[in-house]
């Protein structure tokens, strides 16, 4: 699996992205899915817009941290 | 320009100049492919990635099952890595917590400073077999609240010196860790003293790293398979300074 930094990448293309992956945005900036936040299962609690990791199979939405990345790949696998 | 389909597909990518809407279909084909995935940035994986490649993880991480302790592990020596960045040590830290609790920090901030790493050698010095260091380590990393004490510069040196014989004695690893740092490494002292004049013989070992002591302290009954491997452990005290 690649890897894509969002870092760089303009909002409204991350807005975009996200829509076309069936996630919005709150208006307090978390990332929702049909309207709802979406929590990081691994540290249990809501993704921020600003610091979302996405991975594929269920569209995995996590907080970029090493907590929960070491977590998703402890669950899933190496990422890359 | 470059072209972020292009740059995905050599890995990593940062500072995408072209980004236009053309350009999404292509990548939920594969993200839902599974091709593909988005983070913020590549320090977190990077990180991640570097402790489970570390020579150190490598050592360890055969004697605890996957799950809570091996991501501790790798927690631990992520913390470490990044013990220069204040901000980031604190929310790790506080990420810790707040998933596992205090227990589970303390476990992190154990591997951080290598007392973990230091503890396995003595396990499997002792132990020997794969399976028995596994279940001691194991069980040592739960009872952590218990065997390793942090000593305070009031700490009564009869109760604590009492109180770590009675823990060494019944645990499965036969055996607890004495810290202390500044105006408590006196006391540590004493207590070792303490203990090392039970007539029971009990093994210690101390180090000393600037105004740190750390000192394992084992059961009479495990001197003689210490004593097989011929290790500085074989003396009344061994005191290193690292």
């Amino acid at each position: 699996m690649e890897v894509l930094s969002l870092k760089s990448v303009p909002k409204e293309f991350k807005m975009e992205l996200l829509k076309s992956l069936g996630l919005g945005v709150s208006e307090d900036g978390f990332v929702t899915k049909e309207g709802k936040p979406v929590m990081d299962e691994y540290i249990e609690r809501h993704v921020r817009f600003e610091n979302m990791a996405i991975f594929p199979g269920s569209t995995i939405v996590i907080d970029d941290n090493p907590l929960s990345i070491a977590s998703y790949i402890e669950a899933h696998g190496e990422i890359v | 320009m470059s072209d972020p389909l292009e740059s995905a597909s050599k890995g990593f990518v940062e500072g995408i100049l072209e980004w236009s809407s053309e350009k999404i279909p292509e990548l939920v084909r594969r993200f839902r492919d599974g091709e593909l995935a988005f983070v913020k940035d590549r320090n977190n994986i990077d990180l991640v990635r570097a402790q489970k490649e570390s020579a150190e993880y490598k050592l360890l991480s055969p004697y605890v099952a996957k799950g809570k302790l091996s991501i501790l592990l790798q927690m631990g020596l992520a913390l470490r890595q990044i013990e220069n960045d204040p901000e980031k040590l604190e929310d790790l830290r506080q990420k810790i917590y707040g998933k596992f609790g205090t227990t589970e920090l303390r476990i992190a901030e154990l591997v951080k400073i290598g007392i973990v790493t230091q503890l396995l050698t003595y396990l499997v010095k002792i132990f020997r077999n794969p399976k028995d260091v596994e279940s001691r380590l194991t069980s040592f990393l739960n009872q952590v609240d218990d065997l390793a004490l942090f000593i305070k510069k009031d700490d009564l040196v009869e109760g604590k010196a009492n109180l770590v014989m009675l823990r060494v004695d019944a645990n499965p690893a036969h055996m607890a860790i004495i810290f202390g740092t500044g105006n408590a490494k006196p006391v540590v002292l004493k207590i070792l003293r303490r203990i090392k004049g039970n007539p029971r013989n009990f093994l210690i070992e101390i180090q000393e790293e600037g105004n740190q002591i750390t000192a394992f302290v084992f059961s009479p009954e495990t001197r003689e398979r210490l004593a097989h491997w011929a290790v500085p452990l074989t003396g009344e005290e061994a005191t290193s300074k690292r």
